[in-house]
């Protein structure tokens, strides 16, 4: 099987996260250490090299994320850049250019061939550290850079986790409201309407609007809520899926049974603050999921403890409900040590924080 | 008591160590000056200075996150983080005049109301998160998280100002708080640019000569910071300004009920009632 044809499957057949991270380390040593022109385009030639085999025969470059500036281009800047300021601030050599009058303050001196090409290459190490953040950054995936992060870093990793799964979060949430708001045929026009769509999506509304099906469970406050988000609108049973239970928030899942309703009891055990901040756990990316289970070398990420402590804390405050497929009242906080953790996410909602951490079985 | 000792010496530490590291590019010619025969070690320099900068990066991340990290904390902070990585989503996308960027109006704010582990936390995951989104990772990361994360964790000085002026909760702190803001707008360009800087002007035994000394690196780079810099992180300073003085009450006082929702404690019942006591300023 040639591999040039059969592209290996990114993050997965391809490269270690840890390699990517000993190479990238090598690199940047490599390049600090030395401003032998010689040395130096043998680490560019083996950078280049690196980027040719990760690009074409492992296919393990990912084009879609996004490049703040092209290394060819920034070289280019860079280089010109620093070998004019070092030409200029430098008087080190025999080749003489330009004598620039003496009088100029810093500048004033003798312009070497030897200071302008030292700048250069200072330019090109510059550039070639930029190009192997730029090519690592095209071949990891983003979990697999958080799962870089060691044992002891793991409240920072569940932090960036939850950070990073937002936006793509709620960029699905938004999506999912405005096609909902869109069967109702509402557009979007002028600054009014954007109310309807900003409201759901930010009390986290949108998975249960945008799916509406009767996995969500309806609540009485998150419906109080909805309520308002619908104001102004004739109707708010007409929205698309089943009826009411769309236009409430999104609250819950099918695995949880109605008494877990945040919005009802808290899960922690007191009363929640309700459906605003309540965070949808089917509302989660797998995405999030994904982040969320790296860290610790893909091993446990929240661990019991951290559970435990929402779990007790967190009532009346956070919004936290675990949906488990098998819902005991009694054992919904008794964590299993040997369970995953999978994830855990937050939602804002009117300004107030939730966030849902989801107990994953393994599957 | 003892813990809270070790933690300041561990933050003075670090950020001295971390100050020092960012600083080698002038200390580094007047070192090799005194020893003499020059340049023993100038060409590794800036690789032992980087490793020693992430060895403090790692170390002061380690003490940040030991205590204190409840899951509300995690979840709060999680949140003010995609946040923020937004708004610099935004501002990549559509940029603002010069070096300005929303970013720092949360760290800021995080940091004077949570303190200092959650103001250096905000700072530095910011970057990293957003680093992350908009694929702008680079040599650069470590010092802008760094720094970052310093403008975050020194806010809180600002706190015995604002209280001896008896400001608290009115325009006066916005307005001491857009000062501090400002400040840092120039700090983060100045402090940001030492990063390269080694590159540009070259290893210290490039330009060594008699005379060479910590005074005149400073001077070469100021001169090298008011000619390339200066405009540019003017407009970061002005936009910190106005961006705090314009939303910095509203948002102090959303922090603030987030503040007191998250550090209640449950006291123990000692009344024989059933209702708990609730302390740290519940609402």
């Amino acid at each position: 099987m040639n591999p040039a044809t059969q592209p290996a499957v990114r993050g997965d057949a391809s490269i270690h996260a840890g390699a990517w991270a000993m190479w990238l380390a090598a690199v940047v040593a490599a390049l600090a250490v030395s401003r032998n022109p010689i040395y130096l385009a043998l680490i560019l030639a083996w950078l280049a090299a690196t980027w040719i085999a990760a690009k074409y025969v492992a296919g393990a470059l990912d084009a879609e994320r996004a490049v703040p500036l092209s290394p060819l281009h920034f070289g280019l800047f860079v280089v010109s850049v620093s070998a004019l300021f070092n030409g200029l601030m430098v008087h080190v050599g025999d080749a003489v250019l330009v004598r620039l009058p003496d009088a100029l303050p810093l500048i004033g001196g003798p312009v070497t061939l030897e200071a302008l090409l030292y700048g250069a290459l200072n330019g090109l190490a510059l550039t070639g550290l930029y190009a192997a953040f730029i090519l690592v950054n095209q071949a990891l995936p983003v979990r697999e850079m958080v799962r870089l992060a060691p044992r002891a870093y793991y409240s920072i990793a569940v932090v960036v986790s939850i950070a990073a799964a937002f936006v793509p979060t709620t960029l699905r949430q938004y999506r999912q409201i405005r096609e909902a708001q869109a069967v109702r045929g509402r557009r979007v026009q002028g600054l009014r309407s954007w109310l309807p769509l900003l409201l759901p999506l930010l009390t986290g509304a949108g998975a249960a609007i945008g799916r509406g099906d009767d996995r969500t469970r309806f609540c009485r406050r998150v419906d109080a809520n909805a309520r308002r988000v619908d104001a102004g609108k004739p109707d708010r049973r007409d929205c698309p899926g089943r009826g009411r239970a769309a236009a409430a928030a999104g609250v819950g899942s099918g695995r949880a049974r109605p008494g877990d309703c945040p919005n009802r009891r808290g899960a922690g055990g007191g009363r929640s603050v309700g459906g605003r901040a309540a965070a949808s756990a089917d509302g989660l990316p797998t995405g999030a999921v994904a982040h969320a289970r790296v860290g610790c070398g893909g091993r446990r990420l929240v661990d019991g403890g951290v559970l435990r402590a929402a779990a007790a804390g967190a009532g009346p405050q956070l919004a936290v409900f675990l949906p488990v497929s098998e819902p005991d009242a009694a054992g919904l906080f008794a964590v299993d040590r040997d369970e995953h953790v999978g994830a855990a996410a937050a939602c804002v909602g009117d300004g107030r924080a939730g966030a849902a951490l989801v107990r994953r079985h393994d599957a | 008591m003892r813990q809270s000792g070790l933690s300041v010496a561990i933050y003075a530490l670090t950020t001295l160590l971390g100050a020092a590291a960012f600083l080698y590019p002038f200390w580094l010619p007047a070192a090799a000056q005194a020893a003499g025969s020059g340049m023993a070690h100038a060409a590794d320099a800036p690789l032992m200075v980087s490793l020693l900068a992430g060895l403090c990066f790692a170390v002061l991340l380690l003490e940040v996150q030991g205590q204190g990290m409840s899951a509300k904390v995690v979840a709060l902070l999680g949140i003010l983080v995609a946040m923020n990585a937004v708004l610099r989503f935004i501002e990549s996308a559509v940029p603002g005049p010069g070096g300005f960027s929303p970013i720092f109006l949360l760290i800021v704010l995080g940091g004077y109301v949570y303190g200092a582990r959650f103001g250096f936390l905000l700072g530095a995951l910011t970057i990293f998160v957003s680093s992350i989104l908009t694929g702008g990772m680079g040599p650069w990361l470590p010092y802008q998280m760094f720094t970052a994360g310093w403008t975050g964790m020194a806010a809180p000085l600002c706190r015995p100002l604002v209280r001896a002026l008896r400001a608290e909760g009115k325009t006066g702190e916005a307005v001491v708080l857009a000062v501090y803001g400002g400040l840092w707008g120039f700090l983060f360009g100045a402090v940001m640019n030492i990063w390269f800087w080694p590159f540009v002007s070259g290893p210290a035994g490039q330009y060594w000569e008699p005379g060479v000394t910590f005074v005149e690196g400073l001077r070469r780079y100021a001169v090298f910071y008011v000619v390339t810099s200066l405009a540019w992180d003017a407009m970061r300073m002005a936009g910190n300004v106005v961006f705090i003085l314009v939303v910095g009450v509203p948002a102090l006082r959303i922090l603030r009920r987030f503040r007191d929702r998250f550090t209640f404690e449950y006291a123990a019942d000692r009344t024989g009632v059933n209702a708990p006591l609730v302390t740290g300023g519940g609402r």
